[in-house]
């Protein structure tokens, strides 16, 4: 089942959140909603199961249009931040609800829920409440819940953000796993990048009640379309190009960067380069290399993030994985080279 | 957005509330109020300035309300701070606490208090006969000892469950910055806990300036503002409607002078406790240890000394007025139970009918506050609150004067008892509704609509369950308080429709007192053993919702 979201407005006490937002989900895509906490994907999500009400726009499930149509007749699945399982309930009871709701015949309901169990390794728990679970556990019972009334949509509100680190990775995985399994258009919330760039096939990336870009995680990590964009999946350090600045040597107050870039920006633009493409060291030389001064290095295990201050007040934040620049002490100056290819002029 | 919302069951649900509240709060408050003005030059303000009578009484009435909140503050505070800091021998005793503000009625309270040291008082009686003359217990003398000793524990309460909930670490983090573990309690601990026990000393200082039955039966010739006022309202030589309006609506201004003294030190004060960890108590050892223990225990002693004093009493031989006591006798629960038993069916048939119907209409007022948030929930908040400003006194008033006649009435039926039996506990039952739906997230309501259950089902399925406990809870807390309520009812009854409190209060004045312990022993176990029952077999928690 394709979502189609067109020309969206939804206000939340007379401020719109969201503002005109257009959106198409292919059929069984796992599509993610990625953005910082206030950006609305929560509203976009919670708007796409009816819990909030549309000022304008339409929401279209395949052909059929439901925005108007109240969330307990638009045949969804979701999972909650906080799992929201009945605590009262059994895990059984809990995952036979929807069933119950749609009524299902006794014997069904226990081979499904039995399956839903099985599918999510929880079947010897059946009769627990939810009490008596781990949070990763309630997480799978939510999940088992969702998916046993065959969604047409299954739509997830920041699923992970309440379990360790650890069990993160594990039921990221048991999520893409059924996702695939059971080919359900899912949309996902996260403000999690990797979450976002490991589990998604589209990732839409949101700021302030807008889409910024639409893409593939290989394509929005790759080809970021805008600095907010790149720095938000990725991270990434934004030099302003200066006004009237035309490509592809741009004349900075530390010296001129070039870049390989044809096509430039016209209006405001950034120069957007990614720490760990930055090179350092007291030897560098030629085209795109600048002086710096060290303002601050910390060990990550796995890299080395240094700060770096270059003349007219900018600051680089450069990723290494070597040990050449570990001699160097706050205050020393050192070289630091930009890859033209790692420069991509983009608007901000 | 407008059809969404006018098509809400809800809004209709919110819309009713408001009309009802409306119609039973509002509206005989508005007619106390306006009643005041009289017609013409009759003016109660007028009366009020010129006749010195009544002047006194708000003074007397405030310096009362004043010196109880600080005696009760005197007693609560410190136990509280031993109780939650430090461990010493018969500690468990003082558990008991708070169930003696819940099941000694405040009219027996003070009958009890006159058994001991009123004019035929055993005390009395006891210490005459070393040749020494206590002073009389009817004034000044009575007023504080009753008031203070019932009031305390409020205060207990209050400040037992703020100093529970402050974090130890900050005064761990004040003694690390090297301030001595006396002065980081007094300098961190106390401004923690201080709005806290504010707030607890205002409510203190609204129920004595409300207090109807100790004020009543033992402040003899001082005047006070709610003696003078129902007196106003039911006097035997015609009552004084303007008048009785003119005095409500003083000690509803009062009340609310204090509610918003409160709010504004709340706004001020109130801190923010991330929650941390709870102090570990010190066992008092020796000396100190035997002191404070002796203290709390005695302190508890008294608090439940009525209690005893009703029990003998209840089986005490008495000639009229004259006590025999040490001869035992079954003729007064005898009588009680089986002559004239009209009160007690009176009080079960009203108080039941005004428990099921109050906790069902606060439970329902409290989902459209918290849950099913209209365009008119911040008026029905502030309406189904309203009652907590109004004194028992003030209620009976203002339903006598609306509904004496007209569409509704109910004066001299017993509808009207019933009515002020749920307006008067209306703030406590949908407070606690309230504080459990806070704690029920609406992601679980959603998340069954999102399974396919329409709304109000998908309510009833998987939000009323878990409120289950907390109305039995509040249902159990209102039945104990509404049974004992007199100050509303004993303005609205008529006669034949005697309740437990009334008839107590009725025998009181007569100086019945063995008559009036049978009727109070029946009383407090109609408040008991509902208790016991939920407690121990229903294994309800009766104060999981405060704190």
């Amino acid at each position: 089942m394709s979502i189609t979201v067109e020309n969206l407005t939804v206000d939340y006490g007379g401020q719109a959140v969201l503002d005109g937002l257009s959106l198409t989900i292919g059929n069984g895509q796992f599509f993610t909603l990625l953005g910082p906490s206030g950006c609305g994907k929560t509203t976009l999500l919670r708007t796409m199961a009816g819990f909030l009400p549309a000022v304008k726009g339409q929401i279209r499930f395949g052909s059929r249009d439901v925005t108007h149509v109240p969330p307990h007749q638009r045949d969804i699945g979701m999972v909650f931040q906080d799992y929201a399982l009945f605590p009262n309930r059994t895990v059984f009871e809990n995952v036979a609800y929807g069933l119950r709701a749609r009524k299902v015949g006794d014997s069904e309901i226990k081979t499904r829920v039995g399956e839903a169990l099985e599918r999510v390794g929880l079947s010897a728990f059946g009769a627990r409440l939810p009490a008596a679970l781990s949070g990763g556990q309630r997480q799978r019972v939510a999940l088992a819940r969702a998916l046993v009334i065959k969604p047409q949509v299954l739509l997830m509100d920041e699923p992970l953000s309440n379990l360790d680190a650890k069990l993160r990775v594990q039921i990221r995985e048991t999520i893409r796993a059924l996702q695939q399994e059971t080919g359900i258009t899912t949309v996902f919330v996260t403000h999690d990048q990797e979450e976002a760039l490991a589990l998604s096939d589209q990732i839409g990336v949101m700021d302030r009640g807008r889409l910024r870009q639409v893409g593939t995680p290989h394509a929005i990590y790759r080809h970021p379309a805008s600095g907010y964009v790149a720095d938000f999946v990725g991270g990434a350090n934004l030099l302003p190009v200066p006004n009237g600045a035309k490509g592809p040597a741009i004349s900075f107050p530390f010296g001129t960067l070039t870049i390989a870039q044809q096509t430039l920006i016209n209006g405001p633009a950034v120069i957007a380069v990614r720490p760990e493409e930055i090179g350092l060291g007291a030897s560098l030389h030629g085209e795109n290399v600048f002086e710096a001064t060290l303002v601050a290095r910390s060990f990550l295990g796995d890299k080395t993030a240094y700060r770096l201050a270059l003349a007219g007040g900018f600051t680089l934040l450069v990723h290494r994985r070597d040990d050449e620049a570990d001699s160097l002490k706050p205050g020393e100056t050192c070289r630091l080279h930009i890859p033209r290819t790692s420069a991509r002029m983009i608007e901000p | 957005m407008t059809e969404r919302r006018l098509a809400s069951p809800w809004f209709w649900l919110a819309a009713a509330a408001f009309i009802t509240l409306a119609v039973f709060l509002a509206y005989p408050l508005l007619n106390v109020i306006l009643g005041s003005f009289g017609r013409g030059a009759a003016s109660g303000w007028q009366t009020l300035t010129t006749d010195a009578k009544y002047g006194a009484a708000i003074l007397n009435t405030l310096f009362l309300g004043t010196g109880v909140t600080l005696l009760s503050l005197l007693l609560g505070v410190p136990l509280a701070y031993f109780a939650a800091r430090h461990d010493f021998p018969g500690k468990s005793i003082i558990a008991l606490l708070p169930l003696i503000t819940l099941i000694i009625p405040e009219v027996i309270a003070a009958q009890t208090w006159l058994m001991l040291f009123g004019n035929n008082g055993i005390f009395t009686k006891w210490a005459a006969g070393f040749g020494l003359e206590l002073p009389s217990f009817y004034g000044w003398f009575g007023l504080f000892t009753v008031m203070s000793f019932t009031y305390y524990t409020y205060i207990y309460i209050g400040t037992l469950a703020a100093i529970r909930g402050a974090d130890v670490q900050l005064e761990e983090a004040a003694q690390s910055l090297g301030t001595s573990p006396f002065e980081s309690r007094l300098r961190v601990l106390l401004p923690v806990i201080l709005p806290s026990v504010l707030a607890s000393a205002l409510l203190v200082f609204t129920l004595v300036v409300g207090n109807f039955a100790v004020a009543m039966i033992l402040s003899h010739k001082i005047p006070l503002l709610s003696v003078l006022t129902y007196q106003a309202a039911v006097a035997e030589s015609g009552s004084d409607p303007v008048m009785q309006s003119t005095l409500a609506t003083v000690s509803v201004a009062i009340v609310m002078i204090v509610l918003f003294i409160q709010r504004v030190v709340l706004a001020r004060g109130r801190y923010e406790t991330v929650q941390g960890r709870g102090a570990r108590p010190i066992r008092l050892r020796g000396v100190a240890g035997l002191i404070t223990g002796f203290l709390a225990a005695l302190l508890t002693v008294i608090s439940l000394l009525p209690l005893g004093t009703l029990v003998v009493g209840a089986f005490t031989r008495a000639r009229g007025p004259v006590m025999r006591w040490g001869e035992w006798t079954l003729a007064n629960l005898e009588r009680v139970l089986i002559n004239a038993p009209d009160p007690i069916i009176n009080t079960l048939i009203y108080a039941s009918l005004a428990t099921m119907i109050g906790i069902a209409f606060a439970t329902l007022l409290s989902v459209l506050i918290v849950k099913k948030k209209t365009m008119l929930t911040p008026v029905i908040d502030s309406l189904s609150m309203l009652p907590l400003a109004l004194s028992g006194t003030v209620i009976g008033i203002g339903l006598v004067m609306s509904f004496n006649a007209g569409f509704l009435a109910m004066t001299g039926t017993g509808a009207i008892i019933v009515l002020a039996y749920i307006v008067r506990r209306l703030p406590f039952g949908v407070r606690n509704a309230s504080s459990t739906l806070y704690n029920i997230p609406d992601s679980i309501e959603e998340a069954s609509v999102s399974l396919g259950v329409p709304p109000v089902r998908s309510f009833l399925n998987v939000v009323l369950p878990l409120m289950v406990p907390a109305i039995l809870a509040a249902t159990v807390l209102t039945w104990t308080t509404t049974v004992a309520e007199l100050s509303a009812s004993i303005i609205v009854y008529s006669g034949g429709r005697e309740t437990l409190p009334i008839k107590i209060f009725r025998l009181i004045d007569s100086g019945l007192m063995a008559q009036a312990s049978a009727y109070g022993l029946v009383l407090i176990s109609i408040i008991i053993v509902p208790i016991i029952v939920a407690t121990r077999i229903g294994k309800v928690d009766l104060f999981a919702s405060r704190s």
